[in-house]
């Protein structure tokens, strides 16, 4: 087995909350070590952690992409292991030659050429003179640069000069490279290059941590996965369990404070102005999500049936009442209604007092997610909402163990399809396609 | 010892980056410029102008010494400058190069001092200034004039050892280095640097300057190249050997904060 690459070993590391403790803990921690002391590791008031004992290994030719929403600490533990910052605990080993992509292109004179910059760059990553000149011409090729590498970088648009960063970067062989966010540059056929280069450099062993928002440029880059939340990770898993507890993490986050429930009359907006209103003849108290064994929930697994459950509080007897839910998705409204007239083709009658309605949603091809609920309540003959909530409950669906959705997380609706594969001339028997020839391309895709 | 050792490994591992940093910046100043390069000659002779003018109108009264003033005041102020000039370019090292700090994995010694190659350009430089001086003048150089870059060493490592402690205690605290920038200004009125030295009355004011250490790295160097003798030699070599220490002490200042700066830049 061979020797780690990169060993992690409790590594935390705290950050003052304001430049005034900053200031105080910095002078603080400069006196205590020019007497000979240590700093002070422990957490005083008004400084956090911003990593909080991490601990991970990787072998060479391990690709691990590092996962978290904003502020969660990811760039921090790339900034400790490109030693940058120093840790407050802990420890961080890296064997071999240390690449840092860590904001490509970042860093060029603007009066010099691309040419120039080119040397600088390539120095500043730790290539000698020669190195980059043995390199020159790979580098612009893989930039793309052409003659444009001799005119002042000021005039580079921002794509070129992102291109010539990353390839300074990755045209040198590294051992270790350290990359933060800076895949999803230049056009199409450049990003497909990006991720060419990065898989050619795994192949020849180098170890590769990954720092992204996209759990697409993860998966298709990584073999591990790491998710910091809150400062804090639970270790190597696998990249698709990193990238479904991520998008687990950002559900929560997403997931909105729900207000609209458990309304006073008094307050309710007889016109359609605010998130809820209504002409105040009824009144939705409480909307809540419950499972299978009727426990209310914020979550569910996917495929799994929910029921919603509508406390009503009638306030004169209703007839021709329509009982109506809609459902958003994040980013599109009203991806499915639920109406009790089109289910069921009737209408309710209810007598003054409290009234609750379930609606059970058998099986629902949800994608992971989080969705919410909008109820209302209406009355055939009166042409308007007797009550009306844009957002009365919300429901996280999971990802599911056994498969990974990852396409795009903006649609809603998983749909089951069967999938087979046959060559062309089998459908339309007057083509003639080289059968071998159809198949090899089919499986490139 | 006391960091000496780690300093030199640091800066030859980056000899590269600091040789390519002094060669962007070298570059990109005069870049866009219709005089160019000749900008690296005009800013110290506009320097100079500028004195001569003062006296020529008759504002400074400097007392006649055996060195034409206008020579005295300008081998004085270049050895003189070579203090800010050190103490600002390390102090403000890490600061102008935070974005690298962030980026790369250079040694931040290489960073902090990697701006002293501009110092050491800019040397050169002023000697070829003085050079034009000294003909316009009439005045002979003696051989010291060729040892100028060893005689000023003292100045730029004594301006490196305080720039050393700044550029990290600097980043920590902001105003530290603003503060020592405005005390080197007051430092210079109790240094013959523009006045001779037999010129004070006051007695206070005189033993000042007798007990300011550098006063004698000011005016030996400068008493050495016009007239090719110096009094005090000797407290100058002691206190030479004293800004050795001191950087070795501002080393130590540095290796022990260095990793308490990149999260303040």
């Amino acid at each position: 087995m061979a020797k780690p690459s990169v060993i992690v070993e409790g590594v935390s590391k705290k950050f003052g909350l304001s430049l005034k403790s900053a200031l105080k803990y910095g002078l603080l921690d400069s006196y205590r070590r020019l007497i000979g002391k240590d700093s002070d590791h422990s957490l005083r008031p008004g400084e956090f952690w911003a990593l909080n004992d991490v601990s991970f290994s990787l072998e060479p030719g391990d690709t691990l992409g590092i996962m978290g929403i904003n502020g969660s600490g990811k760039t921090t533990l790339l900034r400790i292991l490109n030693g940058t910052y120093s840790p407050d605990k802990g420890k961080v080993t890296l064997r071999g030659r240390i690449g840092a992509l860590i904001a490509a292109g970042a860093g060029f004179s603007p009066m010099l050429s691309g040419r120039e910059n080119v040397y600088i760059s390539g120095t500043l990553l730790g290539m000698t003179p020669r190195e980059i000149h043995k390199k020159f011409d790979e580098i612009v090729a893989f930039a793309e640069l052409g003659d444009f590498i001799d005119m002042p970088v000021r005039n580079y648009s921002s794509g070129m000069s992102v291109r010539l960063g990353f390839a300074i970067a990755v045209i040198g062989t590294p051992e270790i490279l350290l990359v933060d966010e800076v895949l999803a540059v230049g056009d199409m056929n450049f990003q497909k290059k990006c991720y060419e280069r990065i898989q050619a450099l795994k192949d020849r062993g180098t170890t590769i941590l990954l720092v992204s928002h996209s759990p697409g440029a993860i998966w298709a880059v990584c073999n591990k996965g790491l998710v910091i939340h809150k400062s804090r990770c639970k270790g190597i898993i696998s990249v698709e369990d990193a990238c479904k507890e991520y998008e687990y993490i950002n559900m929560l986050v997403r997931k909105p404070n729900l207000a609209g429930s458990g309304r006073e009359e008094n307050t309710l907006q007889a016109s359609y102005e605010g998130s809820v209103g209504g002409t105040g003849d009824v009144i939705i108290t409480k909307v809540e999500v419950l499972d299978e064994s009727n426990r209310a929930i914020s979550e569910i697994e996917y495929g799994e049936s929910f029921c919603l459950r509508l406390n009503l509080d009638i306030k004169k007897p209703l007839t021709d009442v329509i009982v109506r839910m809609q459902i958003n998705a994040e980013m599109i409204k009203s991806i499915a209604i639920i109406d009790s007239y089109e289910s069921g083709g009737s209408f309710f009658s209810f007598p003054e007092g409290e009234h609750v309605v379930d609606i059970w949603v058998r099986r629902p091809n949800l994608r992971p997610g989080v969705y919410e609920f909008g109820p209302s309540v209406l009355q055939k003959t009166a042409g308007v909402h007797l009550y009306y909530d844009y957002c009365a409950a919300s429901l996280i669906v999971k990802q599911p163990a056994n498969r990974f959705f990852y396409a795009d997380f903006r649609a809603s609706v998983h749909l089951d399809t069967t999938y087979s594969v046959s060559t062309h001339d089998l459908i339309t028997e007057t083509t003639s396609v080289d059968v071998q020839n159809q198949q090899n391309s089919f499986g490139q895709k | 010892m006391w960091g000496l050792r780690q300093a030199y490994h640091d800066i030859v591992a980056s000899r590269h980056v600091i040789a390519r940093l002094f060669w962007r910046d070298f570059i990109a100043q005069f870049r866009q410029k219709i005089l160019g390069y000749f900008w690296a000659l005009l800013s110290p002779v506009l320097g100079i102008l500028s004195f001569l003018f003062l006296f020529f109108v008759g504002v400074l009264h400097p007392g006649q010494g055996e060195i034409p003033y206008m020579v005295y005041v300008l081998v004085g102020s270049t050895i003189w400058g070579c203090l800010p000039g050190a103490m600002g370019a390390v102090s403000g090292g890490l600061q102008a190069q935070a974005d690298l700090i962030m980026r790369t994995r250079i040694p931040k010694l290489a960073l902090a001092v990697s701006s002293l190659a501009g110092l050491i350009y800019g040397i050169l430089i002023s000697m070829i200034t003085m050079v034009i001086v000294f003909v316009v003048m009439g005045v002979t150089p003696t051989w010291w004039f060729l040892a100028y870059p060893l005689l000023i060493l003292p100045m730029v490592l004594l301006g490196t050892a305080v720039g050393l402690v700044l550029s990290v205690l600097g980043s920590i605290a902001r105003d530290l280095t603003p503060l020592a920038t405005q005390a080197l200004a007051l430092a210079m009125y109790i240094t013959p640097v523009i006045y001779l030295h037999s010129t004070i009355q006051n007695p206070f004011v005189k033993s000042l300057i007798d007990w300011n250490p550098i006063s004698y790295l000011v005016d030996v160097p400068r008493s050495l190249i016009c007239l090719g003798r110096a009094e005090n030699t000797d407290i100058y070599v002691f206190i030479s050997l004293g800004t050795v220490i001191l950087v070795a002490v501002g080393l130590r200042v540095f290796y022990l904060l260095e990793d308490l700066v990149a999260e303040r830049l």
